[in-house]
């Protein structure tokens, strides 16, 4: 059994560690776990390889989350020259076409789990209109999703009778 | 005409009047039911929006079954959402739509759909609305005793 230390800079993150590939291991690492009345033991790589994996899906998510944001600020940075009249309506008509949208069907585990972690990363509260568009599906699709999610207050308090 | 306020509660029309305090204009979609562009838009904090003129056969063109599609008939909530056919020119801003607080007065033409995404109720009750806007609740309950 060999003995596994891992000093971290002050200016990494968990993130930092995880996603890149700084700790090595070798067949002979070995995490140990003490209970009161039991010993429990696992591969270090084993254990490195299950938080990598959900630190990257975190990274995806809120990768996804910042693209739809910075689509979102593009649009209404167009649409207010819109309104100030600095294109015409068939201008702007042609340059939203970058922003078109065509709705797809969202498995609604997908959503289910998704959202609530969007939440939880960011502390944001996002509604069903919001969520649409970032998973680029209809308001019903969110909430049959939402509507999953029965330990969640917040999310059931913004649902119509029908699906609470 | 009918008054709803009431969550998913919805008015389909060829030309509505909104009020809000909040006008978030969303990325353009393709309509599956219309076959046509249609451009997205959110009212937030005190949403209302009114037929002006009714679609030209509504029982025909109206995408969804429960919308109202009377001249007159309205909706208002915390978050109203919806979507038209036309880009939406600038709002006209008006005075007076709460008492102390100016709003956003403006038309949407085309083919137009608004719905009730949070009711008052919901909305004033959120912590976030409460701190930020603490006289909206009384301004909004003042105006449904008096009507």
């Amino acid at each position: 059994m060999g003995l596994w230390v891992y000093r971290m800079n002050h200016s990494m993150s968990m993130t930092d560690v995880f996603s890149t590939n700084m700790i090595k291991t070798d067949e002979h690492d070995t995490l140990v776990r003490f209970r009161t009345n039991s010993l429990v033991s696992m591969p270090t790589q084993d254990f490195v390889d299950s938080c990598r994996s959900i630190f990257q899906q975190d990274i995806s998510l809120l990768s996804r989350v910042i693209v739809w944001q910075r689509r979102t600020i593009e649009y209404n940075a167009l649409y207010t020259a819109f309104l100030l009249d600095a294109m015409t309506e068939e201008e702007f008509e042609e340059e939203s076409d970058k922003f078109l949208v065509r709705k797809q069907h969202v498995d609604v585990s997908q959503i289910k789990s998704e959202i609530s972690r969007i939440e939880t990363l960011t502390g944001l509260e996002f509604d069903t209109s919001d969520y649409a568009g970032f998973f680029s599906c209809s308001q019903e699709n969110v909430m049959q999703g939402m509507a999953l999610l029965k330990d969640h207050e917040r999310f059931l308090s913004v649902l119509p009778e029908r699906l609470r | 005409m009918a008054t709803k306020s009431n969550v998913c509660a919805s008015i389909e029309g060829k030309k509505v009047a909104f009020s809000t305090r909040q006008f978030f204009p969303g990325p353009p979609e393709i309509n599956e039911v219309l076959g046509q562009r249609i451009y997205t838009f959110k009212l937030g904090i005190h949403g209302h929006a009114q037929i002006q003129t009714s679609l030209e056969n509504p029982e025909i063109e109206r995408v969804y079954e429960s919308s109202m599609i009377d001249v007159n008939d309205d909706i208002q909530g915390g978050s109203l959402d919806g979507w038209c056919t036309k880009a939406i020119k600038s709002p006209k801003k008006k005075t007076g739509v709460t008492g102390t607080h100016s709003a956003s007065q403006g038309i949407v033409s085309g083919h137009v759909y608004v719905h009730i995404q949070s009711g008052h109720r919901e909305h004033m009750q959120s912590e976030d609305i409460q701190n930020r806007h603490p006289e909206i609740p009384l301004i909004i309950n003042e105006k449904r005793i008096k009507n």
